[in-house]
């Protein structure tokens, strides 16, 4: 059962994303449920047929845009613009006088007079219960598409989001907070790189929201600003060491199971490989094989920027369903658990693993030498993963990711020069905004390291930091602490 | 495509088309649509069997007429008087209600439930449950059973609801012209 809901869910949203529903113009949506509408009412009919004999004439059902007139002989008329003349006792109407093989035998204008019909027979078409049932479910489907459409995380997502401009001067969601601590005795750090952060002046803003039906308990949000190396990047390993490193290098051979990914991952650019899930284990294993050529005569690493799939979400939301009613007590119970029972609690994790980077060792075998990937479907996680082996100086540099299959979206893979650890400055937040008015004692709480800002469903906050001079030379990273509370939606 | 893939839309393939493959023998665009059965004046296909000394014999064909004991039917090759006592059981269908239609629509709902986010876990079986049942519905709106009807209910969907007429030989009566009903 969970593989075949699983399963249906996922060829529902094969081709969907936590922000698609949004991007959609809201016009889009509107003619999408009139047209579905509109294609009840024009498909689903009955005929309600009625059968009055000539002394019935007086009665006879207005409604019906057309009159059958049987005869005694097995002719019939089918006249439309009909009328009753009461007075005459007879049928007026204009149409065809068929013969019993239905062949025409006139057409014209006819007056019959009603004793020399045997039956009349009228024919309304209606909607059918059909076409209710199908109205309502439209109504329904409309009305959630139309709150999703309005409020698209309280459908599809989770934990707190932060919004940064890009270089274009948009604001785009850049990074997810702490998405994996539900519960308090899981609270966490997490650190994000803001891989498209521009800043061209000291004061960054950075708005989070809370866009979920949650609770988000936010102990700091702090970016960390490093001054990049000359012609060169800073990126973050998992264990939370900045390094400098040269500029990323693409690859030039990307192959995974269903063929050529190089266009995919080339660039940072949202086009994302994925795959699906297999249809028996949802802990299956995929591997997609890298080829670097130039590679820099120094230690290198592979940067790897990605983000997940819903298979995580939907996997401890079903564990939620599971749990039923005790769904609450059980996370409740959860922060005094001893360290081994809190363990078990991130089984999913461990179950699906991340992102691992294999090298060849000498004996021509595979061997991890490092993994990445942060839990989150939102989002893109930025990570680098120092490559502890190397090729030859001037051979191509074989690289093989294992993953487990259909879990993960890849963005972005690039090898790097690696140089030496870099400290990033620690820029706590200097003002908070609500609603455009200065929010001090939401400040107060962010900064003080025994408080935390806690949010609630439509909450967004915009947050001002001082960056470094010269903001432009630095990257920059988001690091935030804390947990969130399920509505159990 | 893989196997779970082909298991959903097989299912919702079977959910879409379960009323059409419940619903009629009648040869294809034999049944007139809605709009089309306010002016068109046949009878409606009927499939049914009778009994013919110890055997059982079954005739598809248009329905012509009825009496109060006796049933009238012609096919595109023979008519048929069948007394009622000798009819077993049998079918017709007088209209074509599109039950594929709603199916297709039903179909279309469940896909559109991808707008609904963590919610289509209940709106997509609403779908597929309440498709299923309103394509069910809508293909027995035109079907009725003919052995629990009597002679003046079956009269409705003849094509001379009034009886035979005098004269009227059933030998010279043809079905609804093959080329009309699109085969």
């Amino acid at each position: 059962m969970l593989y075949s809901t699983y399963g249906a869910i996922r060829s529902l949203t094969r081709y969907w994303e936590p922000d698609m529903v949004r991007r959609i113009p809201r016009f889009v949506h509107v003619l999408v449920f009139v047209g579905a509408l509109g294609s009840v009412e024009a498909c689903a009919h009955r005929v309600n047929t009625r059968f009055y004999e000539p002394s019935e004439l007086a009665t006879l059902d207005d409604p019906s845009p057309f009159l059958k007139a049987h005869l005694a002989s097995g002719h019939v008329y089918v006249l439309s613009a009909w009328r009753v003349d009461t007075a005459a006792g007879a049928i007026i109407g204009t149409g065809q006088l068929l013969d019993p093989n239905r062949a025409e035998v006139a057409t014209g204008d006819f007056t019959l007079p009603a004793d020399s019909v045997r039956l009349f027979e009228t024919n309304v078409v209606s909607q059918s219960g059909a076409s209710v049932g199908l109205t309502v479910m439209v109504g329904i489907t409309a009305a959630v598409a139309a709150v999703c459409a309005a409020n698209p995380k309280a459908c599809f997502g989770s934990c707190p989001t932060y919004y940064v401009e890009d270089e274009t001067g948009t604001s785009i969601l850049q990074a997810e907070g702490f998405s994996s601590s539900i519960a308090p005795a899981l609270e966490a750090t997490d650190v994000d790189m803001l891989i498209r952060a521009r800043p061209t002046e000291r004061d960054l803003r950075v708005r989070v929201t809370n866009e979920a039906l949650e609770t988000h308990v936010i102990r700091h949000t702090d970016v960390l600003a490093v001054r990049r190396p000359a012609g060169g990047r800073v990126f973050v390993t998992t264990e939370g060491t900045f390094l400098g490193t040269s500029e990323p290098l693409a690859p030039a051979v990307c192959s995974a199971p269903e063929g050529d990914c190089l266009a995919a991952v080339t660039a940072s650019d949202g086009v994302e490989r994925f795959s699906w899930a297999d249809s028996s284990d949802l802990g299956r294993r995929e591997t997609i094989d890298l080829a670097f050529e130039d590679v820099p005569d120094e230690d290198v690493g592979l940067v790897l920027q990605s983000r997940q799939t819903l298979m995580t979400t939907f996997l401890i939301y079903q564990a939620l369903a599971y749990l039923g009613h005790e769904a609450g007590r059980w996370l409740a119970a959860a922060g005094s658990l001893s360290a081994d029972e809190r363990a078990s609690m991130g089984s999913i994790e461990r179950l699906l693993g991340k992102v691992e980077v294999l090298l060849l060792d000498e004996s021509g075998e595979w061997v991890i030498v490092g993994a990445a990937g942060e839990t989150g479907p939102l989002a893109a996680d930025t990570k680098v993963v120092p490559l502890a082996e190397r090729s030859p100086s001037g051979a191509p540099l074989r690289v093989r990711l294992r993953l487990t299959q259909g879990l993960w979206r890849l963005d972005r893979v690039a090898l790097v020069g690696l140089g030496g650890t870099v400290e990033p400055v620690r820029i706590a937040p200097r003002a908070v905004r609500r609603a455009g008015a200065e929010d001090p004692e939401a400040l107060r709480v962010l900064v003080d390291p025994d408080e935390a800002l806690v949010t609630l469903p439509g909450d967004d906050y915009e947050l001002e930091y001082r960056l470094p001079e010269r903001p432009e030379e630095h990257e920059l990273f988001l690091e935030a602490r804390g947990y969130y509370l399920e509505w159990m939606r | 495509m893989c196997a779970t893939d082909t298991r959903l839309f097989a299912v919702l393939a079977v959910l879409a088309s379960g009323a059409c493959s419940a619903g009629t023998t009648a040869p294809r665009r034999f049944l007139p649509s809605p709009q089309e059965a306010q002016t068109e004046a046949y009878g409606a296909w009927v499939d049914f069997t009778y009994a013919v000394g110890d055997s059982v014999g079954r005739f598809q064909g248009e329905f012509i007429a009825v009496s109060a004991d006796s049933l009238w039917a012609v096919s595109g090759t023979r008519g048929l008087v069948v007394p009622h006592a000798a009819l077993r059981s049998g079918r017709l269908a007088y209209f074509n209600s599109s039950p594929g239609s709603v199916g297709g629509l039903a179909f279309l709902g469940t896909l559109s439930t991808i707008s609904n986010g963590a919610y289509l876990i209940f709106t997509a079986p609403m779908w597929m449950i309440g498709g299923a049942a309103a394509a069910g519905s809508q293909a027995r709106l035109a079907r009725r059973d003919m052995t629990p009807l009597s002679g003046p209910q079956l009269s409705t969907y003849a094509r001379f609801p009034q009886g035979l007429p005098e004269g009227v030989e059933l030998a010279d009566l043809r079905i609804k012209a093959i080329s009309q009903a699109g085969r």
